[in-house]
């Protein structure tokens, strides 16, 4: 493919419509992401980390993906915001448009227009660097309000919509599983719970009014089924009132790829999934290991969504399962994973989302040997597969996740010795498995859930 | 030069106090209006107004961010902030007339002292490495004028001539104003008042967005 | 839509050199698609994954969990990983004729 920013493209020319003139667009777009009104969802955050950036360069002394690339200049996390801010000041400042060499304002053109649109698919948003700016600015902040402008013209990857969120509100969910598939799917699961622990369960489905209801990542059912089937086994221990759902009763998918792009997609989203939530009448979502779908429900969705029109309560799933190893509830023996384990932070559980205790919690109750990743927490590196990376493969892309956010994950992965690395996130799992065997790594991922139903007592 | 002398003396002090206030209040108002945006905080984060307090005031006065993650920045970072602090402390012990003559003027001099070196030490890193790719123009003005405020308060003496000063610009307070005995002072007023005007305008005001990038975003904010 | 010439005949293709129509799949096409994965020889062991694929999704419209694949097929992870560098997703999902699959899988 030709070259339009580094050797890597997430965007192909058919998405970057590159045969059409797009600069007046995308200047009318970015004019309405300025508005307050028009665009308030994040508009305090993004103005601010437009206007008072002081160029320390503080951001890119922890930035994953420039240090790992030997600090090349394209990958400093303000030089990015930098190609944002320029056109901002140019056409919407006033020392931008008389004095543009002075400030830094420059012209926006259609080649730079493709750069900038694969410049911001470099960036997780993993937020490591709004974490430890001086001023709190947000450069993944940036990223994000730049990619909305790009869908606003018609520019996103299709992983992410057409694939994404499109077939998610047509299907139910992302991977495109239709209500047979799905309960052959759980037909298999039970079988798979009887062949490995020697016990039968029922795993319910579209139970309405249940107390809990579990909604995964849809792609846990066909990539990481270890994990929905630890979740079923820990609930049915617990004894609890729960169901999971097909899609037959509405969206079956706790992803809204809206969160990486688009705030109108991820509003639809959201609202296809309450609407699921509601008809069900269910007391509480249990959000699966997933990193973004947490950020959704737990905090983004709270000044979208009235409170009287998502009558139910939210939870992660490791908040629960924490809850009822505490309460004894269920009773977990470490004994039962005798390996080395350690835990990655995901940026969206961890650093976003406020979720650091509850999963240490877990894994110290349920294996014998728990290792710390260095750095952790607030920390940690992200795992590269964050704002959708994890299902972007076009061309060389994955290569680019292996070089650069994938190199520093596996060596503190090796440092660590553990055999076994717990995971709470499919987009994490996603990327770890082919860290794992990009690096010929001598260790496995395991979901959270997986390893507490491992430890199981009955 | 009589007229000019009036001018920077008397007149544009008023009118660069007069936009400052306005700007800044402009400034503030324009993010304190902003619609409550949708939760994008950072974890962990104090939640008590005294852990707050606390870490917001460590912050401002050791540059913790930068000593931990940008150790090359945080000594001219901070030498040029407690520069600007000590003038600030200048100015308030010499109008109110609390501490001793001799004090302010001690105050004043080491203020112009580290400011000025803090300052000419940014230009400097500033223009080697990756800062230099990131740096417009006007992030060197920025320093700059820092820089020759500072120093041409030192070289000026207004930063160590107490008593003519206090009297300027108690005079000014009082609404009696008079052009200042020594012309030297007269640049010096002219680069203050530059820097009062522009304050608002530029990125120097990240004091006050601070408040709301902190307050507001990495740290919540109360339904 | 990009085309590809595969086994001779022109096969309109998505921007990951996945076919788009499944009915126009055959071994021939099987085997030109495999060398755009760097597979050069479909052996016994690639052929009972990418039947057990297709079958999978022509009853079902999706293709199979993974774990159900690697106990239908007998093979292991890893092992599906040796026969398909890219994956059970991005390489035998390819070979089969299967669209990509999406989500986070």
């Amino acid at each position: 493919m030709r070259k339009v920013f580094d050797d890597y493209r997430a965007l192909s020319d058919e998405m970057l419509r590159s045969n059409e003139v797009r600069v007046p667009h995308f200047l009318d777009a970015m004019k309405k992401s300025l508005d307050r009104r028009s665009n308030w969802t994040f508009w305090l955050p993004y103005v601010l980390s437009l206007d008072v950036c002081m160029k320390c360069g503080t951001c890119a002394e922890v930035c994953p993906v420039y240090i790992s690339s030997g600090r090349k200049e394209i990958y400093h996390p303000a030089v990015r915001s930098e190609l944002i801010r320029k056109v901002y000041r140019r056409y919407f400042t006033w020392p931008g448009r008389l004095f543009p060499g002075l400030v830094g304002a420059e012209d926006l053109t259609e080649d730079k227009l493709d750069a900038l649109a694969e410049s911001i698919y470099r960036c997780t948003v993993c937020r490591r660097c709004a974490y430890v700016c001086p001023l709190a600015i947000d450069n993944g902040l940036i990223v994000r309000e730049a990619r909305k402008i790009f869908d606003a013209i018609g520019i996103a990857p299709d992983e992410l919509k057409e694939k994404g969120t499109r077939k998610q509100l047509e299907m139910g969910n992302a991977t495109g599983t239709p209500t047979a598939a799905f309960l052959d799917i759980i037909e298999f699961l039970e079988e798979e719970i009887e062949d490995q622990r020697g016990y039968k369960i029922k795993i319910p489905v579209d139970k309405k009014g249940a107390e809990y209801l579990v909604m995964h990542n849809a792609g846990d059912y066909l990539a990481f089924a270890e994990t929905v089937m630890g979740a079923a086994e820990i609930f049915h221990a617990a004894g609890v009132d729960w169901t999971l759902n097909s899609p037959d009763t509405g969206i079956n998918d706790a992803v809204n790829y809206g969160v990486f792009f688009s705030d109108i997609e991820f509003t639809e989203v959201l609202k296809a999934q309450i609407k699921t939530i509601v008809n069900l009448g269910v007391k509480t979502l249990v959000v699966g290991e997933c990193g973004h779908a947490f950020e959704a429900f737990k905090y983004l969705m709270l000044r979208l969504i009235p409170p009287s029109e998502r009558p139910f309560e939210v939870k992660s799933i490791l908040e629960l399962i924490d809850e009822w190893i505490r309460e004894g509830r269920i009773k977990v023996d470490p004994e039962k994973n005798p390996e080395p384990v350690t835990y990655h932070d995901s940026c969206k559980l961890g650093r976003l989302g406020g979720l650091y205790e509850e999963p240490r919690r877990i894994l110290k109750a349920c294996c014998k040997d728990f290792r710390e990743m260095e750095p952790n927490r607030e920390m940690s590196y992200c795992c590269g597969g964050g704002s959708g990376f994890a299902i972007m493969t076009k061309g060389d892309f994955l290569k680019f996740r292996m070089e650069t956010y994938g190199k520093i994950k596996a060596e503190q992965l090796k440092a660590t010795g553990a055999s076994i690395v717990a995971l709470a996130c499919s987009n994490c799992k996603g990327q770890f498995r082919e860290i794992i065997n990009y690096y010929k790594l001598p260790l496995r991922f395991a979901g959270i859930s997986e390893l507490v139903a491992n430890a199981l007592v009955r | 030069m009589e007229g000019i002398g009036y001018v920077i003396g008397v007149v544009l002090p008023y009118a660069a106090v007069g936009v400052c206030l306005a700007g800044s209040l402009y400034k503030i108002s324009f993010w304190a209006r902003a619609p409550k945006h949708l939760h994008w905080e950072l974890f962990p984060y104090p939640r008590t107004t005294a852990g707050k307090l606390e870490e917001m005031v460590v912050e401002v006065l050791t540059l913790r961010s930068l000593y931990t993650y940008n150790r090359r920045l945080w000594l001219p970072s901070l030498l040029m902030h407690w520069g600007i602090y000590l003038l600030a402390l200048w100015l308030l012990v010499l109008v109110t007339g609390l501490l001793s003559a001799g004090f302010a003027g001690m105050l004043g001099t080491l203020g112009g002292i580290l400011a000025g070196a803090g300052s000419l030490w940014l230009i400097f890193r500033r223009t080697g490495g990756d800062l230099r790719q990131l740096s417009s123009p006007v992030e060197y003005l920025n320093l700059l004028l820092i820089f020759l405020l500072s120093f041409g308060g030192l070289i000026t003496g207004f930063l160590g001539s107490t008593a003519e000063v206090r009297e300027y610009l108690l005079g000014i307070l009082t609404f009696s104003p008079r052009v200042p005995t020594n012309p030297l002072f007269l640049w010096e007023i002219l680069l203050g008042e530059l820097f009062l005007i522009y304050l608002p305008f530029g990125r120097m005001f990240h004091f006050a967005a601070k408040y709301f990038s902190y307050h507001r975003v990495k740290w919540g904010e109360a339904d | 839509m990009p085309k590809m010439v595969l086994a001779g005949i022109e096969i309109e293709v998505d921007e990951d050199g996945f076919i788009q129509d499944p009915e126009k799949w055959n071994e021939e096409v099987a085997k030109a698609l495999a060398e755009t994965e760097g597979v050069t020889e479909l052996t016994e062991d690639h052929w009972k994954v990418i039947n057990y694929l297709r079958q999978y999704y022509q009853q079902f419209g999706i293709a199979p969990m993974i774990r159900k694949l690697c106990k239908e097929t007998g093979f292991s992870l890893k092992q599906i990983y040796d026969l398909f560098p890219s994956g059970p997703a991005k390489g035998a999902c390819k070979i089969a004729g299967l669209p990509k699959p999406t989500g986070c899988v």
